[in-house]
């Protein structure tokens, strides 16, 4: 294929200028709704504004950029320059779990996470360190390819069809499952924006993905993407330098932040001192024994508490006839468990959580301090001490290993025009990306340190209003209550979701209203973003790698499909993946969540030995290649299917696992199948000459 | 294995217009040359990412006054992390920009040298 010429400078100013017109008229616009809000422009209104507001740029942008040439439609004609699809690819990364819940996750989180749950800086590092193993190991030499889409890969390296075959379907899992929890982020997102339902929130969002990518493919989104990045930057950079402005009089959170660390560790230690966050504690862990209590005899006590509920309300009846309370009353009994497995269920879940909360600082690690437990301390401690640390570098060697696997990003990089284009744009990605996870760890620190100065200690009935706002729309957000009674809000009577922190945090400073509405333009921007990329390799896999290449294959005298064709054939694919995404989206499964972290997993263990191997050693064989891909994904997902808790019932003895592999928990199951694939397409691929060639001479 | 027939068949991939191409892999994009660089890259990237995450505690203990493990892991990695590709990307152009020079200025002494030698009659 000829090497394309170079882009002219003309080109690139005229980009230039349109991005500038494009951030100037977002600026504008930001500003006419501050000074509109100012003049009482209605809270009802600016939500739904801002929402219709972007979908419509970015459906125009779509509708603009609209292709049915192939070449356009599958890597956007290869002539996007280096800095404008790293912006793409900025845009297309980050998902709404990374915009919305990265520093809830630093906040609650603190350094690491707990044994049993790791996080907090790993994500950080892991989101970001993949890159440069993208850049260094993989993205340039695919660019060399000049492929369209990643399992063209195997196709090419390894010829015949099993390698395709499973990248294709590698690619499909992993990307379905990420698309899903994108799509339900969009939903939750539009519903909250406008107060529609939650249905129609993701059929709202999901036009705005289908309109651009449907109409321009590859070409639409990436400058949907470019247009989403501004967006998301600003909804980031906004709030987190007002909130650090506010504090510490220095818009540059980044760099300010850490003169907060220190004084949230001395307020931590002032916490775990303080008599009203113990007595806090003591009224949790009763609470623990009251439920433990009603667990050992779950009949009686249901029958008892039903009976006790019903007798209370006859005697309302009969005695003042206050409508209202006889109303709650009846309210509380029609929401007591229908029968003993709801009880149970129940109860243990309030157990776990009375627990969970019964611990020092409703069972935060502290802010700065790496992995829990104490290397010095007690065996116990430093068996905890040890198993937090190894679980934190496996989530992050997971998180990396994975960034270099997953399709959707990988495929961005084949739309630059040279080699050299392709390696300066990671770099550009890596840019834009730390713009924003720079300040996420800001924002965690700024926010705990408004809770623990501000929040902390005022009387409930002062408490501001968006504490209820925010738990009337879900408690699982935000919930407080005043366990002991005393009728100030200790820090222990706070739970605050991972999603409330960047959510919440214009509301937390005191900021305009919207800044919220921009917010929210954000996460839907992260969301949609990242759709537009899954669901275009999705349906490129299907259609391309799978249907095509095997129609071909089966029967070469066939009559070659014109380019047009493919176009509208992945097209309807796309539609048709949308559809079904949106379909489960809709049934708002909450375990399809959890599996976002998984696909990191599976994309790693897939793709990566057999992909990096492929390039740097002439000697990976085809058969290699299959085994290992193969081996390395049986063993992520064995790993993780044995220990999801709620399999363990329905699995056959052979496959329920005991125990934990080294203490490893089973989000970071890519830990094992790596090593297992490349391992295996070393010996695979060192064996089988070796073989053929003693075959040969007997 | 099912693929066994196909294993004499040159591989064949095709274009987005279903034309088939020939994508054998080129060989000659291992860049071996660079090998060195990357793996002293690589290295770095484990130190500044697994290295001081693994002794992060100990880290921390040298300074006392000021959150520097947080730090590194929040921050200090991103921007080394940064650095390491924009290196590569420096370094890699560089080493191309060479690369082509070298071969042009060959190109004519080679052809010249090359003549003779492929004249039988000299």
């Amino acid at each position: 294929m000829p090497e394309r010429p170079v882009l002219s400078r003309a080109y690139h100013w005229r980009l230039h200028r349109i991005l500038f017109l494009y951030v100037l008229g977002t600026a504008a616009f930001l500003l006419t709704m501050l000074w509109a809000e100012e003049r009482g422009l209605s809270r009802h209104w600016i939500g739904p504004i801002f929402l219709f507001s972007t979908v419509m740029v970015y459906a125009a942008i779509g509708v603009y950029s609209r292709t049915s040439d192939a070449e356009e439609y599958f890597v956007a004609g290869r002539r996007i320059p280096p800095f404008y699809n790293g912006m793409a690819a900025a845009a297309d990364w980050m998902s709404a779990a990374s915009f919305i819940s990265l520093s809830g996750a630093l906040y609650l989180q603190g350094f690491s996470g707990t044994g049993t749950q790791p996080g907090g800086l790993a994500y950080v590092l892991g989101w970001t360190g993949g890159f440069c193993l993208v850049g260094m190991l993989i993205a340039p030499y695919l660019r060399a390819m000049n492929l369209y889409t990643v399992p063209d890969f195997f196709q090419a390296r390894y010829g015949g069809r099993w390698p395709r075959i499973i990248a294709a379907l590698a690619a499909i899992t992993c990307s379905f499952t990420y698309v899903v929890a994108q799509i339900y982020g969009v939903g939750l997102i539009a519903a909250r924006l406008t107060g529609v339902q939650f249905e129609i929130g993701i059929m709202l969002g999901l036009g705005g993905v289908l309109l651009c990518s449907f109409l321009g493919g590859m070409r639409a989104i990436t400058w949907t993407q470019v247009a989403q990045y501004v967006v998301i930057l600003l909804a980031f950079m906004l709030p987190v330098s007002w909130l650090a402005y506010k504090q510490l009089g220095n818009p540059w959170a980044q760099l300010a932040y850490s003169q907060q660390l220190g004084k949230i560790g001395a307020m931590e230690q002032q916490l775990l001192s303080s008599e009203a966050e113990q007595s806090v504690l003591e009224a949790y862990r009763t609470r623990a024994q009251v439920l433990q209590a009603k667990l050992r005899d779950v009949p009686n006590v249901l029958a008892a508490e039903r009976q006790a509920l019903s007798e209370h309300i006859r005697e309302l009846r009969t005695s003042s006839g206050n409508i209202g309370a006889i109303m709650t009353a009846s309210r509380e009994l029609a929401a007591m468990p229908k029968d003993e497995v709801a009880a149970r269920e129940l109860w243990s879940r309030e157990l776990h959580e009375a627990y969970e909360r019964a611990k020092p600082l409703g069972g935060m690690p502290l802010q700065s301090q790496p992995f829990a437990g104490d290397p010095d301390g007690s065996p116990a401690e430093r068996k905890a001490y040890e198993e937090s640390r190894r679980n934190f570098l496996a989530l992050m060697f997971c998180l990396m290993v994975g960034t270099a696997g997953l399709p959707h990003l990988l495929t961005r990089y084949f739309t630059v025009p040279s080699v050299s284009a392709a390696r300066t744009s990671v770099a550009w990605s890596l840019f834009f990306i730390g713009l924003l996870y720079l300040g996420a760890p800001a924002l965690a620190v700024l926010v705990k340190f408004e809770v623990m100065s501000n929040l902390v200690g005022t009387h409930f009935d002062a408490l501001p209003n968006w504490i209820a706002q925010w738990s009337r729309v879900d408690s699982s957000l935000l919930a407080v209550e005043d366990i002991n009674g005393d009728g100030i809000l200790q820090f222990g009577e706070i739970r605050m979701g991972a999603d409330l922190i960047m959510l919440a945090t214009p509301e937390l400073g005191g900021m305009p209203y919207v800044l919220s509405g921009l917010v929210a333009a954000g996460g839907l921007a992260a969301a949609l973003s990242t759709a537009d990329g899954l669901l275009l390799t999705i349906s490129n896999a299907l259609v391309r790698d799978l249907y095509f290449q095997e129609r071909q294959r089966l029967d070469t005298r066939k009559r070659r499909v014109s380019p047009e064709q493919r176009v509208i054939l992945s097209k309807f694919a796309l539609l048709l993946v949308a559809l079904s995404a949106a379909f489960v989206a809709a049934r708002r499964s909450s375990d399809i969540l959890p599996m976002v972290s998984a696909s990191f997993s599976l994309a790693g263990s897939a793709f990566v030995p057999a992909m990096v191997l492929g390039i740097f050693w002439r000697g990976t064989t085809r058969r290699g290649a299959v085994a290992g891909m193969l081996l390395g994904l049986a063993v992520t997902v064995y790993y993780m299917v044995s220990h999801v808790q709620g399999l363990q019932g329905v699995l056959p003895p052979a496959l329920r696992g005991e125990a934990l592999w080294w203490g490893i928990q089973p989000i970071s199951a890519g830990v094992f199948g790596v090593p297992a694939g490349l391992l295996t397409i070393l010996l695979v691929s060192w064996w089988e000459p070796r073989r053929s060639s003693a075959r040969k001479n007997s | 294995m099912h693929d066994d027939t196909a294993s004499d068949v040159p591989r064949q991939a095709f274009d987005a217009f279903g034309n088939p191409v020939e994508v054998t892999f080129p060989p000659d994009l291992h860049d071996t040359h660079h090998l060195r660089l990357k793996a002293l890259l690589l290295s770095v990237w484990v130190v500044s990412s697994f290295g001081t995450c693994y002794f992060a505690r100990d880290i921390q203990a040298l300074m006392p006054d000021w959150p520097v493990a947080y730090w590194m892991a929040a921050q200090g990695a991103v921007l080394m992390f940064l650095l390491i590709i924009v290196v590569y990307c420096v370094a890699m152009d560089y080493f191309e920009r060479q690369q082509a020079r070298d071969e042009a200025r060959k190109r004519p002494a080679a052809h010249q040298a090359s003549l003779p030698a492929t004249d039988p009659h000299a």
